[in-house]
C-alpha cells in the first residue's frame, strides 16, 4: 500500500529560506507548498489541508502567534516554528499555543526534519493508538503501563511513569516544564520547576545507561526536556 | 531647502531673529507700565517697582539672559520716571529704587541661569535617548540583516551535505563542510558582538534558579559536539551534586566561551577535560586543556574586555570579547571566574563557582513523593 508523500507547507516571507527548504524537504521525500505571508499560509491551509506546517515567526503582516493562534483554533496539523531569537520565553510561549516544536535560525536541515519527523509520527501515532514506542534501548508498554530496559523490567512510581509517559508520547519534541508540572503534579505546581529537575534526575537513574551522560532524555535549558526520538524514525539513521 | 530659496538670507533673519527679544521686552516693560498705571489710578500700591518683576521673570524664562537684563534696565527707568518721585523724571531720590535695580539684575541673571542649565539637561537627555534608540535599532537590523542571509546559506549548505551528488564526492563533501562550519563560526561572532552590546548597554538580567550542573555541562558540550571534535573530550561529572543557583542559558553560554577557548588554544587530538566538583557551599565547573597555558600577565588581564595576548595575535584569529563575556554571565549569576596555568604550552584551567543548594536533591524529593 503506497502512502502518499508528506505535503509540507512552509510559511515564511523569506525566498531564500524557502528554497533550501524546499530542496530539503523534496529531498525528504515530501512535497512542498510556499505562501509567503501569513495570510497566504492561512489560507493555503485551509483550502489544502497539509500533513505538516513550517511556520516563520517573523512575518510581516502577522505575529507568529496569531497565525498559530488562528490554525490551531481548527487544527491539530503538526507544526514546527522557525524563530530567529533565541528567547526562551517566546519559544515556551508559543509551545503552550500549540507548537509542536521550534528550531532556531541558522538551523542545519538534519535537525528541522528529526523534529518534522517526531511530531508527524506523534500524528500518526494518535490515529493509530499504537500502544507501544521504543527509544534506543527502552521499551514503553502504554496499555501494560510498563517499562523495560533492554528487556529488563523497571520499577518506577507512579508519577515517573506519569512523566515519562508524557515524555514518550511526544517522543522527539520538546515539552515544557510548565505542561510536564500540570500533567503530573496538576496546574497549582506549574511553575515549581525544582520538582521537575529533581524528578528527571530520579528518572535518568533508572532508564540512563549512563546518568551523567544522558542519551534518552535530554535537557532544553530554559524550555523543558525532550525524549530522543522513537526507534525507526528515518532522522535517527545516524544516531 | 525650499524656504531659503524663497525667503530672507539667513542672515538678515538671524539679525530679526536676535532683535526680537529685546522689542518683546520694550513692548512688555510698556504694557507693565501702562496697566500699573491704571491700577494706580483706582487703588494705592506700596511697593510699585516690584510689579516689574513679571516682565523681567518672562524674558529670562523664555529668551535667557540678555533680554532679561534689557528689561531689568528698562523698567527700571520707566518705574522711576513714571512712578517714582518726582514723577516724570529720571532722578534717583530713594535707595528704594537703586536696590529694585539690584533685584531686577538678580532674578534676570538667577532665572535665566536656571532655564539655561534645565534646558541643556533636557537636551543631553533627550540626546542619550536617541543614542539608545539608535543603538538598539542597529543592533536589531544587524542581527536580522546578518542573520537572515546566513540562515540561508547555512541552510542551503546542510540541504547540500544531504544530496547524493555531495555525500558521494570528498571533495564536494570537504567544500560544504567548510561553508558549513565557517558559517558557524561567523554566526558565533554574531553572536559574541550581540552579547557584548547588550552587556553594556542594557546589562544583564539573570533569571536566577536552582539549576542541575550536569545538565549545563551535557548542554555545552553536545551542542559544541562538531566545533569541539578535534578533541578529545573528558566529562567528569558526578550524578549527585546538588543544584547550584544561576541563569541556566548564561551559564551555559558563559561555559560555552571557556570550551570554545580550550579548543582554540590547545593542540587538535589533545584532551580537554570537563569536571564538576562540589566543595564549601559551592559548585565549580572546570574545563582543564592541554594548550597554550597562561603567563601571569595573560592570566590578570584574560577577562578584560578586547584583551588578546600578543603571543597568539598572529596565530589564532578571535576578537578578544570570549572571556570577558563569559566573565561578565557568571558575575551576574552571583557566581565568581577564574583562570589557572602552570605557564606556557602547560595547559590552562578556568573554573566557574556557584553556590550549592544546602540540601541534597534527594532530601528535598521526600516532599515530592510523599
Amino acid at each position: 500500500m503506497a502512502k502518499p508523500p508528506p505535503a509540507v507547507l512552509v510559511i515564511d516571507d523569506e525566498i531564500q529560506i524557502r528554497r533550501f527548504l524546499r530542496a530539503g524537504f523534496e529531498l525528504d521525500g515530501c512535497t512542498v507548498d510556499e505562501a509567503d505571508s501569513a495570510m497566504e499560509g492561512i489560507r493555503s491551509a485551509t483550502f489544502k489541508p497539509p500533513d505538516l506546517v513550517i511556520l516563520d515567526l517573523g512575518l510581516p503582516d502577522l505575529d507568529g502567534a496569531e497565525v498559530l493562534d488562528r490554525l490551531r483554533a481548527w487544527s491539530s496539523v503538526p507544526l514546527i516554528v522557525l524563530s530567529v531569537r533565541s528567547n526562551e520565553e517566546e519559544k515556551v510561549r508559543l509551545l503552550e499555543l500549540g507548537a509542536d516544536d521550534y528550531v532556531v535560525k541558522p538551523f542545519g536541515m538534519a535537525e528541522l526534519l528529526a523534529r518534522a519527523h517526531a511530531a508527524l509520527r506523534r500524528h500518526v501515532r494518535v490515529l493509530t493508538s499504537d500502544p507501544v514506542i521504543r527509544i534506543g534501548p527502552l521499551t514503553i508498554d502504554f496499555a501494560g503501563r510498563s517499562v523495560s530496559r533492554a528487556g529488563v523490567a523497571l520499577s518506577l512510581t507512579p508519577k515517573e511513569y506519569r512523566l515519562l509517559q508524557m515524555l514518550a508520547q511526544h517522543a522527539g519534541n520538546v515539552m515544557t516544564h510548565q505542561h510536564l508540572l500540570k500533567e503530573v503534579w496538576g496546574a497549582s505546581h506549574q511553575h515549581d520547576t525544582h520538582y521537575l529537575r529533581i524528578f528527571v534526575r530520579k528518572l535518568r537513574s533508572k532508564i540512563e545507561p549512563d546518568p551523567a551522560r544522558p542519551s534518552i532524555l535530554f535537557t532544553e535549558l530554559g524550555v523543558g526536556y525532550r525524549l530522543a526520538p522513537a526507534n525507526g524514525d528515518p532522522s535517527q539513521q545516524n544516531g | 531647502m525650499r524656504s531659503q530659496d524663497v525667503g530672507f538670507p539667513p542672515r538678515v533673519r538671524s539679525v530679526g531673529h536676535l532683535l526680537f527679544p529685546f522689542v518683546m521686552a520694550c513692548f512688555m516693560v510698556a504694557a507693565t507700565t501702562a496697566v500699573t498705571a491704571i491700577i494706580l489710578h483706582f487703588v494705592e500700591i506700596g511697593q510699585v517697582g516690584d510689579i516689574y518683576l513679571i516682565p523681567v521673570l518672562i524674558l529670562a524664562l523664555r529668551w535667557g539672559l540678555m533680554p532679561a537684563l534689557f528689561a531689568a534696565m528698562i523698567s527700571v527707568a520707566a518705574a522711576t520716571f513714571f512712578f517714582y518721585p518726582p514723577i516724570y523724571s529720571l532722578h534717583v531720590s530713594d535707595p528704594d529704587q537703586l536696590l529694585d535695580l539690584v533685584l531686577f539684575f538678580f532674578v534676570a541673571v538667577v532665572t535665566s541661569q536656571l532655564v539655561t542649565s534645565l534646558r541643556r539637561h533636557d537636551e543631553i537627555a533627550k540626546m542619550r535617548a536617541k543614542t539608545d534608540q539608535l543603538r538598539e535599532a542597529l543592533i536589531g537590523s544587524v542581527s536580522h540583516e546578518l542573520r537572515t542571509p546566513l540562515a540561508a546559506i547555512m541552510g542551503a549548505t546542510s540541504v547540500m551535505l544531504e544530496t547524493p551528488a555531495v555525500a558521494r564526492d570528498a571533495r564536494l563533501l570537504e567544500l560544504a563542510n567548510v561553508v558549513r562550519d565557517e558559517g558557524e563560526r561567523l554566526n558565533n561572532n554574531i553572536q559574541n558582538l550581540l552579547d557584548a552590546t547588550r552587556i553594556s548597554s542594557e546589562g544583564i538580567h539573570p533569571k536566577l534558579e536552582w539549576i542541575d550542573p550536569t545538565d549545563i555541562v551535557n548542554v555545552a558540550v553536545d551542542s559544541r559536539r562538531r566545533r569541539l571534535s578535534g578533541h578529545r573530550i573528558d566529562v567528569d561529572v558526578p550524578d549527585d551534586l546538588p543544584f547550584a543557583k544561576g541563569d541556566s542559558i548564561l551559564i551555559d553560554q558563559a561555559l560555552g566561551q571557556i570550551l570554545d577557548n580550550a579548543a582554540k588554544y590547545s593542540p587538535i587530538g589533545s584532551v580537554i577535560r570537563v569536571i564538576a566538583t562540589c566543595g564549601d557551599d559551592r559548585i565549580v565547573i572546570s574545563v582543564i586543556d592541554e594548550g597554550a597555558g597562561l603567563t601571569a600577565d595573560e592570566r590578570s588581564r584574560l577577562m578584560q574586555r578586547f584583551y588578546r595576548s600578543e603571543r597568539h595575535a598572529s596565530t589564532i584569529t578571535g576578537s578578544g570579547l570570549g572571556l570577558w563575556i563569559a566573565h561578565a554571565f557568571v558575575t551576574a549569576c552571583g557566581g565568581e571566574i577564574e583562570a589557572a596555568s602552570d605557564g606556557i604550552a602547560r595547559g590552562t584551567q578556568v573554573s566557574i563557582r556557584l553556590a550549592a543548594a544546602k540540601e541534597t536533591p534527594q532530601e528535598s524529593a521526600r516532599e515530592i513523593y510523599g
